[in-house]
């Protein structure tokens, strides 16, 4: 193994987490216009789970990031490009605590405590407040809208370096994974 | 906001405590300690608690969705109460609960719950507790068995009781385990009780005065 890619438990995270944002993001989508059911009520908790456990799963990410040093970028990037790539990574992290903290916060205050898996009841952040409820739900919307560009632009990224053969993509590629040429 | 509603609820304690006042005393034969107007008691122990403190009583309720307990609330109920831990066999603690003011935790849930699937508010606007017995096994600690009538059905419940006395006031804390299907509440797919649970949980406390 080089150092050109990141470690296996870096990687694991980040496709663990990939995973679980792309399943609750659409779910949540779906299910907040739907009319009061059974059905919508199974979706919301599924949906919650979902963000718990990648707030849960950020934890030994962010002790990962802060022990290790990532692989270098390639010598020949410009400058320009390795900053955007350091601001865009530093608002990924920021934005995959707060979307699923604000969700949390939305859920405490509007009196729905959350129950991961059904069987784990975390903690209140706040008291019930109707007023606050609807705000961290404008917060959790508008976090998430900004968190889909990012995504967008991340895997934007992710297929231009790819397209350009600079081996960044492959940081992040699982052993199983690398493609065969380069 | 809050003190309108509080008021309303005085209202309807004080013209239902008024009504109790008047139906026992024309029940001639029971010389039960009602008001301080009607009769004297030997002393202030073995006065009954019969005054609510609208105020400091509540009416809630949780139930489990999804495993999620969610709080709710009846803002506007009534009381009759007639307590006295040395003669229980006289005592009795009635409920009638506005189900119209019924708050299930939220909006889209109050909406949801008033209709005929749930409550059927419209046809059955209240839920009524009427006391047959209460006992106690000591220590402050009863047990009171009644009817409560739900959207038309009646069925017998006991629900233990907990009483905790401090010089001429009571608390009275019940907690009546309901089961929603028994009653016909949360029909059709709500029937599924692994969503919203069978199980229902009221939670009474009546703060209440001797006269």
């Amino acid at each position: 193994m080089t150092n050109t890619r990141y470690s296996s438990p870096a990687i694991g995270l980040h496709w663990a987490i990939a995973i679980l944002v792309l399943a609750a993001w659409p779910l949540g989508w779906y299910m907040a216009d739907l009319p009061l059911s059974p059905n919508k009520l199974q979706l919301i908790s599924w949906h919650k789970w979902l963000g718990i456990t990648v707030l849960m799963l950020m934890l030994p990410r962010l002790l990962w990031r802060a022990t290790h040093t990532p692989p270098p970028l390639p010598a020949g990037m410009p400058n320009w490009q390795s900053k955007a790539a350091h601001l865009a990574h530093f608002a990924l992290y920021a934005l995959l605590l707060a979307v699923p903290l604000s969700g949390w916060l939305m859920s405490s205050a509007k009196g729905y405590p959350v129950v991961w898996l059904g069987i784990w009841q975390l903690p209140d952040l706040i008291g019930k407040d109707k007023e606050l409820g609807d705000l961290f739900k404008e917060a959790h919307e508008l976090l998430n809208d900004a968190f889909i560009l990012l995504i967008v632009t991340h895997i934007g990224a992710a297929v231009m370096h790819r397209v350009k053969g600079d081996g960044i993509l492959q940081r992040m590629l699982p052993a199983c994974c690398q493609p065969r040429n380069r | 906001m809050a003190s309108p509603k509080m008021f309303v609820t005085c209202v309807t304690l004080v013209s239902t405590l008024v009504g109790f006042v008047a139906v026992s005393a024309d029940a001639a034969s029971k010389p039960a300690a009602v008001s301080a107007t009607t009769v004297t008691t030997a002393s202030a122990a073995s006065a009954a608690f019969t005054q609510v403190v609208a105020a400091q009583s509540r009416a809630d309720f949780v139930f489990r969705q999804m495993n999620v307990p969610v709080q709710g609330h009846f803002p506007r109920f009534a009381a009759q109460l007639n307590f006295n831990p040395a003669q229980l066999d006289k005592s009795f603690a009635n409920l009638d609960i506005d189900l119209s003011q019924i708050d299930a935790g939220s909006d889209e849930a109050n909406a949801e719950v008033k209709s005929a699937t749930w409550f059927n508010v419209r046809d059955y606007p209240r839920a009524k507790f009427v006391s047959s017995k209460i006992t106690t096994h000591g220590n402050g600690k009863y047990l009171v068995t009644g009817t409560l009538t739900l959207k038309g059905k009646s069925r017998e419940i006991s629900a233990p009781l907990v009483v905790t006395t401090q010089g001429k006031q009571a608390v009275l804390d019940a907690s009546l385990p309901l089961k929603r299907i028994d009653f016909g509440i949360g029909n059709g797919e709500w029937l599924d009780t692994s969503v919203v649970a069978n199980e229902v949980q009221v939670k009474v406390r009546l703060v209440a005065l001797q006269p």
